[in-house]
């Protein structure tokens, strides 16, 4: 687990943002809704995972 | 641990700077961009601190048995740390009833896992009180 972990999720961020204004603009609003949904669901996925380590790392160390 | 001390308030900061700019377009990033940072800070303390914690269980069981003594505070302490985790994820997002329920589960636990303790303690007055 790293400080590379949050610039992941900033730059997952950033980029869906700029793909978002990208499609609304060119008229495609299903696309850029469907674009950050998918943005969102990716980032939720590695959130999950690093709470799993947590909370995984913390029963063994404190022996729950 | 200075130098941990150090590389979590950096992280923190980070973090803050980053779900601002990136939740002024997005909210929702907002809330994964602080989930994120304090899962990192948290998990980087935690692993400084487990040495001081094999040290204590090393001393403990030099005693012989008295393990038990320490393992039951540190399970409090755990469990009071994931529910304040996940609590205070509740509370920034607005949602304190969430976070009261989390509260209450906590409190349910720690005391789940203190009853058989109070229940020696009582037992060993009963004892001593000759009924």
């Amino acid at each position: 687990m790293d400080v590379n972990f949050i610039f992941k999720i900033a730059a997952i961020g950033i980029i869906v943002t700029v793909l978002n204004q990208l499609l609304i603009r060119s008229g495609r609003e299903d696309q850029a809704m469907l674009t950050s949904l998918a943005g969102l669901v990716v980032v939720l996925l590695m959130v999950v995972t690093a709470i799993a380590d947590l909370f995984s790392t913390i029963k063994g160390l404190f022996g729950l | 641990m200075t130098a941990v001390l150090i590389k979590a308030l950096i992280v923190l900061v980070i973090t803050a700077g980053l779900s601002l700019t990136v939740g002024a377009q997005k909210p929702e990033y907002a809330f994964v961009l602080s989930l994120a940072g304090g899962i990192v800070v948290l998990l980087s303390v935690l692993d400084a601190v487990l040495p001081a914690f094999s040290q204590l269980k090393a001393v403990f069981s030099k005693a012989g048995g008295a393990v038990s003594f320490l393992s039951l505070p540190l399970k409090a302490l755990a469990i009071s740390y994931i529910t304040d985790f996940a609590a205070d994820t509740c509370r920034d997002f607005g949602q304190s009833s969430l976070a009261a329920k989390a509260e209450l589960a906590g409190k349910c636990a720690i005391f789940i896992l203190c009853v058989p303790s109070g229940v020696n303690v009582l037992e060993a007055a009963l004892k001593f009180a000759g009924l």
